[in-house]
């Protein structure tokens, strides 16, 4: 019996390799301009500049990109689901996301962003990290974090951050408006090989360090009494695992987006297919996260090739409905948890 | 098994939350080798008592000794003393071999992963609890009855001496309570485990304790055997009703009838 569940188990797994291998083959290929078989040998044999640039300095970025935001984003709203013990928990609810946002529209009003071009995603990603530390540091009570006050007190900081934002895009000029709102929505378009080498350590540090850690984050997620109990040092540990989430997070909205509901979607999957062990839940992502991203990409791309309606609104699109049946069949769950 | 190497005491400790102080000045030797029943009315600091023995809560002065040593920084207390709080939950998907292997956290090597050993005495502490063909259940399909034994047997893999429960048979009906007091029973007479845990049945501490300690309002106003608590005067000064205690021949235990509340 339990030979035969690994064996399907396995073959769920390499079919699910393959098909994102031979996708992500299609995503290459498939777009304004589609390559066919004779384009691929051309672009493998022969100089062709054209051919070159579509796929290596446009099309291969943003691949290498789904693949570390897909992987990157879905350990991160894992680790923030087991630390706060809330199934709809992620790294933007302690303000990550609005904040990089108003730190992209500072730099945008202030005019700050013609210095470089890694203006944005550095303001981004350092406003991001502000408001959490904000927001841990509010949650903090007699020097213990608290975690239901870390989610309200993230939502509370997230408007209040989110209205400023608001209130400078009041007083900017309209084009420089569109600019942040294309910025900001999450999608690949921007992608670039910068890009990708500022995120790809930062991810992969961050999603290593949640790995060797995966055994402490099954501990917590029984709870702060139990977990301190079996000598976890309950508040450190949080620290230690929330920071780094939140970062990579940061990281990703800087690059890419928040693809708000990412993060909550592909741990929730994985869980429903390998159970609560955070471990395998992390692998299981690899594949899941990206592979949803993958798909939402590739909708917006080859459906949409003109307009490129974000991929971030497909993941919204699939993921809102289902944070809300989330919400309503762990309704009386999740009171417990916040309790 | 083994002769008792570990003391646990408290001196004078102050436990509250936030500004509210529940426990003053509070001093305690848990006795080695025994089991313990801290009894009392709702509110008077049973739990929060418990709560600062396991190190949960800190306290705001005094200190919980392990061995001579605060507690709050003892190294290696998790290998020594295991608390089961009150109706804990575990996340969907769990299954009870997975969460009696966390018991083995303190235990775990760099990777993390289990080793032989651990599988061997995850597969005793199943065991012990007779829960071995439970292992691939889900944690959360199981009755409040498993779910209690499989926390315990979690608790028995961590292999500490201590084991403190808060309340560990609230929720369950008389025959699930029995198989939990006698489980711990077997488990303080035969591995000679310190037990010290939270009872609101007076019937059932005095039947399975050798010790009890009486609390009102964050104080200890008795302690002793059971034979010396279970009193008509000594349960009128704790809990404020008349009883007529009456010895029963079967468990060798005096069995208290409340009589009506003194207000």
């Amino acid at each position: 019996m339990p030979a035969k569940k690994s064996t399907k188990r396995n073959a769920l797994i390499i079919s699910g390799i393959i098909i994102f291998i031979l996708w992500s083959f299609a995503y290459l290929s498939h777009g304004l301009y589609t390559l066919g078989f004779a384009d691929w040998q051309e672009l493998l044999t022969n100089e062709n500049s054209f051919l070159q640039t579509l796929v290596w300095n446009v099309r291969m970025p943003r691949l290498m990109l789904v693949l570390i935001l897909g992987a990157g984003l879905s350990a991160a709203g894992m680790t923030c689901q087991n630390l706060l013990r809330n199934d709809l928990a992620t790294p933007g609810i302690l303000g990550v996301i609005t904040g990089g946002n108003f730190g992209v529209t500072l730099a945008v009003a202030t005019g700050a962003m013609m210095i470089s071009p890694w203006i944005l995603p550095v303001m981004s990603f350092s406003f991001g990290m502000l408001c959490m530390l904000i927001t841990l540091l509010l949650s903090m009570e007699g020097g213990r974090i608290i975690s239901r006050r870390v989610m309200l007190i993230g939502i509370a900081l997230s408007s209040v951050v989110g209205s400023m934002s608001g209130l400078i895009s009041i007083f900017i000029r309209v084009d420089s408006f569109n600019y942040i709102t294309a910025f900001l929505t999450s999608s690949l378009t921007k992608a670039n090989w910068d890009f990708v080498y500022m995120s790809a350590p930062c991810v992969l540090v961050g999603w290593l360090w949640i790995f060797k850690k995966s055994r402490t984050l099954d501990v917590i997620s029984l709870g702060d009494e139990p977990a301190t109990s079996l000598g976890v040092p309950i508040d450190l540990t949080k620290l230690l695992l929330l920071v780094p989430a939140v970062a990579i997070t940061g990281v990703c909205v800087a690059v890419g987006g928040g693809f708000a509901f990412l993060g909550l979607l592909a741990p929730h999957i994985a869980r429903k297919i390998v159970g609560s062990n955070s471990k395998k839940i992390m692998l299981a992502c690899l594949l899941i996260g990206p592979g949803l991203l993958l798909a939402a990409e590739s909708i917006s791309r080859w459906f949409f090739p003109l307009t490129e309606i974000p991929a971030g609104v497909f993941i919204s699109a699939i993921g809102a409905p289902y944070f809300l049946y989330l919400l309503i069949k762990n309704g009386k769950r999740n009171e417990l948890a916040f309790a | 098994m083994n002769s008792h190497l570990h003391k646990l005491s408290a001196e004078n400790i102050d436990l509250g939350y936030g500004q509210n102080l529940v426990i003053d000045k509070l001093t305690l030797k848990v006795l080695d080798g025994k089991i313990t029943s801290i009894i009392g009315p709702n509110g008077c600091g049973k739990s929060t008592l418990l709560r600062g023995l396991a190190r949960f809560l800190k306290p705001k002065n005094g200190q919980v000794l392990l061995d001579g040593k605060d507690i709050q920084h003892a190294a290696s207390v998790e290998k020594i003393l295991a608390m089961l709080p009150q109706s804990p939950t575990v996340p969907d998907g769990l299954t009870v071999y997975e969460l009696v292997g966390m018991g083995r956290y303190p235990y775990r090597s760099f990777w993390g992963g289990l080793t032989c050993e651990d599988r061997e005495i995850i597969k005793q502490s199943l065991q012990m609890v007779e829960a071995q063909d439970l292992e691939t259940r889900l944690v959360n399909s199981l009755s409040g009855g498993q779910r209690q034994r499989i926390w315990i047997a979690m608790t028995l893999a961590q292999q500490t001496d201590y084991l403190l429960l808060d309340e560990p048979t609230t929720y369950l009906d008389w025959l699930h309570q029995i198989e939990v007091h006698d489980l711990l029973h077997t488990l303080n007479r035969k591995f000679n485990k310190t037990i010290v845990m939270v009872l609101h049945d007076l019937n059932m501490a005095s039947r399975y304790s050798d010790h009890l300690i009486g609390m009102v309002d964050g104080k200890i106003i008795a302690q002793g055997s059971p034979e010396k608590i279970m009193t008509e005067d000594c349960l009128k000064r704790i809990f404020g009703f008349s009883a007529k205690i009456i010895n029963d021949a079967n468990t060798n235990a005096p069995f208290c009838i409340p009589m009506k509340s003194s207000v």
